[in-house]
């Protein structure tokens, strides 16, 4: 049930959590034209862990770094699944079954029904690549 | 340059992390036929998995995840936010709530493959505020 599943990379930023620094850093992306595919950002205690997968992370993290930030990229499994019950379970009961612990997760669904985008880390992105496929 | 936006409920599960935590929470809603709209999980500091789904029948799933065992559940009011696929669109979304100092929380969401709007959660320091600004 898995339409589509590619490797990609994220861009992690870890900085103190205040207001507006998600619109800074998004700021800095829309300036060189870059469109951002995924996002996910959290707080925990004082610290704001800021997640984002672009249509070009090469040209946003030397932007980002130039501008002052700290920013890491990690390996992703990117995956296109039906919008329709029971796919996160198929994709997320196949990884169980193979003990690869999913590190985390997000992703919405389309609004008008089109395949669900989701990015996940796992424990073994090789792996995990090879049994969604 | 959001297209859409309203208030909705997500469902917020904290357990402990283990390998199968969010297969056997989207297994109960396939079981029931609830299709999830969004999701969002990680692991935290203390060893603990949150889980966070959008569903359009949280009381049905939140009933049957607690029969289940599932105790540390909470329905969180969220923003669901439609925004164009295009660049400048989530910064355009950003600046607006910090122009008004309005804090997010978590925010979590992906575009659609075909380049139809993306679909965004989000929960602020102040939804109301928050859904008069984005409107």
């Amino acid at each position: 049930m898995t339409e589509h599943v590619y490797t990609g990379k994220q861009i992690l930023i870890t900085m103190p959590n205040k207001v507006g620094l998600l619109s800074n850093i998004t700021t800095v992306i829309m300036s060189l034209g870059i469109n951002i595919e995924g996002v996910s950002a959290s707080a925990s205690g004082e610290q704001a862990q800021i997640m984002i997968v672009t249509e070009d992370n090469r040209t946003a993290i030397e932007a980002l770094r130039t501008k002052g930030y700290v920013v890491k990229e990690d390996d992703v499994v990117m995956m296109e699944l039906e919008d329709d019950p029971g796919t996160l379970e198929d994709a997320c009961s196949r990884l169980a079954a193979e003990n690869i612990d999913i590190k985390y997760i997000y992703g919405t669904s389309c609004p008008s029904g089109c395949p669900a985008q989701l990015v996940i880390n796992t424990s073994n992105n090789t792996k995990a690549m090879s049994i969604l496929k | 340059m959001a297209k859409y936006v309203r208030l909705c409920n997500e469902i917020y599960v904290t357990v402990s992390n283990k390998i199968g935590v969010l297969a056997d929470i989207s297994r109960v809603a396939e079981q029931l036929s609830i299709n999830i709209e969004a999701v969002a999980g990680y692991a935290t500091e203390t060893d603990e998995a949150r889980l966070l789904v959008v569903t359009f029948d949280n009381a049905r799933l939140i009933q049957a995840l607690k029969s289940k065992g599932y105790i540390l559940i909470k329905e969180v009011e969220v923003l669901l936010i439609e925004l164009e696929n295009k660049v400048g669109s989530l910064e355009d979304m950003c600046s607006k709530l910090s122009a008004e100092d309005i804090d997010i929380k978590h925010i979590y969401g992906s575009t659609c493959p075909a380049g139809c709007p993306a679909q965004i959660v989000m929960s602020t320091s102040d939804n109301k505020k928050a859904l008069a600004v984005l409107k």
